[in-house]
């Protein structure tokens, strides 16, 4: 175990992140034999499983808040899903106001691209840390079983790279996130280095009553936590390099308190030109992913129509909801339909994080306006 | 030549203010302008927001009670920070030493002042007025990023700089058309004027910096001072 006082005094630089995470890792030897011998397990598993006659097909990422093209009813079998993360440590602007977090990414984004894949199907996922970048990595997937997600198995150092397979056995939305080990785990995990899976149901998303639910649009809302150190007259601090805020960062963290919570990886990112859009009478689904930290999504102006709070398609949905709780570590699904034209704001309806913390995004919807749902019958004038 | 004048305002504010006399520094500042719609009326106004070096001056003086948060050496940079019951203080402070009237300009003297309105004429993103709440969504933009020293942004063919800068500037118009001129002191909220109009509470000093239900906050909010020639 690392001793969190010491860790508090390190001078941070690459020697000491790859000695922290090591030293960090649960029974580190047994698991780091397992890891190198994790490709040729995989083969042996395949050949029993008859996995190897499983077809393929490749999962082109794309970046928040959109989800890759997919099917909502599976037309085929299981299938073997393909996919490639690059780890990615790069230095990004958090709010208007210019503060600097050195994130940590899956594939240049916070949060990291969506994987969505149907009940059954495999997901096959080559990580990739290239040698530009400083850390050790690894990705623990909520969505699969085994190996503490994946995280045991997909320990990555800089210049190296790990296939791991695992099958989607629960359907509904799911966390993954960087777990290299011990104080590792929040920092990467705070830094942006989390995303999210979906796993549909083979024959798509139901009511629960046997009824089928389509959407027309989905969007994608990772919730990141950020705890930006700061100098001693208050401003925010910069750094040179990724880590090097470690031991100052440690001890924000360490407040539980935010300096920013953000939708998209940054304050405003899903607002103005980059709002999200739909129009009157889309079905949007929302997914809402929080690697760490409690939340309570609302969309002002509008409702949950279906919510799987929890996040699992397996249980019924429930309706009509005002607010839904996402726990922390955990994805949750809203449907909605979209009934009035205008502007919508998607909150975590801490509002005090909404507004002043960064956790709003805005959804611009075109349409005709329906007075029957709602008119202005007297404009605001002096009390008579 | 705009950034030798501005640092030596910042000198003459910095060394030569006494508090004795009149002191005419904030006047040498400003620029006349005509403004047409008031029948030739001439305005003066400054060529920069006030500076961190000025409001130091009259927090100094006890004059203004409150000292927002700068860096170190930032004298040549607006003050920000500043909610509008701070800045009518500073004006009592700056007209017990001025020969001139200061006052802060009206929303309408500031749309005169600025000749290219950025965004106003963006197509508005929702005709019906029935959604006329929500028609100016996304024209509201921002330059990001701390405050830079006066001067930093670009200046209108009159000399006035900085209005289409990342400071909001207070304008004395209430946020409701005529609110003001029944009683000015109940007005809640005035408006706010830099690449676009925000309608800032009295109280707030930060604009918010994460989200509105609408629309993106400002990111600073300073002020400007004007004077009738």
């Amino acid at each position: 175990m690392i001793n969190l006082k010491s860790m508090n005094n390190v001078v941070p630089g690459r020697r000491n992140f790859l000695k922290a995470t090591a030293a960090a890792t649960f029974g580190s030897a047994g698991l780091a034999a397992m890891a190198g011998n994790g490709t040729q397990g995989i083969q042996a598993a395949a050949a029993t499983t008859d996995i190897a006659s499983l077809p393929r097909v490749k999962q082109v990422m794309v970046a928040p808040p959109f989800l890759p093209k997919h099917e909502q009813v599976a037309t085929t079998g299981p299938k073997i899903v393909e996919v490639t993360f690059v780890i990615e440590e790069k230095k990004m602007v958090l709010d208007s106001e210019g503060t600097e977090v050195w994130a940590l990414t899956f594939n240049g984004s916070v949060p990291g691209p969506m994987i969505v894949v149907h009940e059954g199907d495999y997901v096959e996922l080559t990580l990739k840390n290239p040698a530009t970048n400083l850390m050790e990595h690894n990705i623990d997937f909520h969505a699969s079983t085994g190996a503490l997600g994946g995280g045991a198995l997909t320990k990555v150092l800089p210049g190296e790279q790990a296939v791991l397979r695992w099958k989607a056995v629960k359907q509904g939305v799911f966390v993954y996130h960087c777990a290299p080990g011990d104080i590792m785990i929040p920092y990467h995990v705070v830094h942006g280095m989390n995303g999210a899976v979906m796993v549909l149901p083979r024959d798509g998303l139901n009511d629960g009553k046997g009824n089928p639910l389509k959407y027309d649009l989905a969007y994608y809302i990772g919730e990141q936590d950020y705890y930006i150190p700061r100098d001693e007259k208050g401003a925010f601090k910069k750094y040179e390099t990724a880590g090097e805020n470690l031991s100052d960062c440690l001890d924000v963290m360490r407040t539980l308190t935010p300096t920013h919570v953000v939708f998209n990886g940054a304050v405003g990112a899903l607002t103005g030109d980059t709002a999200l859009k739909a129009k009157v009478g889309d079905n949007v689904l929302f997914i809402h992913a929080q690697a760490n930290r409690d939340t309570r999504p609302h969309l002002i102006g509008g409702h949950g129509d279906y919510v799987w709070e929890a996040g699992s398609f397996a249980d019924v949905p429930q309706t009509g909801l005002e607010t839904w709780f996402i726990r922390g570590g955990s994805a949750g699904a809203m449907l909605y339909k979209f009934r009035q034209p205008g502007i919508y704001a998607y909150v975590n309806h801490n509002l005090i994080e909404a507004v002043m913390l960064g956790a709003t995004a805005h959804v611009v919807v075109d349409g005709e306006w329906n007075d029957d749902l709602m008119m202005q019958v007297v404009k605001p004038e002096p009390i008579t | 030549m705009i950034r030798s004048a501005a640092a030596f305002l910042v000198m003459a504010l910095a060394l030569g203010w006494t508090g004795r006399g009149h002191d005419d520094s904030l006047g040498t500042q400003m620029v006349p302008i005509t403004l047409k719609d008031r029948g030739g009326h001439t305005l003066l106004v400054s060529r920069y927001e006030v500076t961190v070096a000025s409001w130091r001056q009259c927090y100094q003086d006890g004059g203004c009670g409150h000292m927002p948060e700068s860096p170190a050496g930032s004298g040549n940079v607006p003050v920000t920070g500043v909610n509008y019951i701070d800045v009518a203080k500073y004006l009592d402070w700056a007209n017990a030493r001025s020969s001139r009237a200061l006052r802060l300009p009206t929303i309408a003297e500031w749309r005169a002042i600025n000749p290219a309105p950025l965004g106003r004429e963006t197509p508005l993103r929702f005709t019906d007025p029935r959604l006329a709440w929500a028609a100016t969504y996304g024209q509201e933009k921002s330059p990001t990023g701390p405050p830079r020293p006066s001067g930093s942004f670009s200046a209108t063919p009159s000399g006035i700089a900085d209005l289409d800068g990342n400071v909001w500037e207070w304008t004395s118009s209430c946020f409701k058309p005529g609110f003001e001129s029944e009683a000015e002191n109940r007005c809640p909220a005035f408006v706010a004027a830099g690449e676009h109009e925000a309608v800032v509470s009295l109280f707030v000093r930060d604009p918010a910096s994460g989200g509105c239900a609408l629309g993106t906050p400002p990111t600073h909010l300073g002020f400007r001072l004007v004077s009738d020639l």
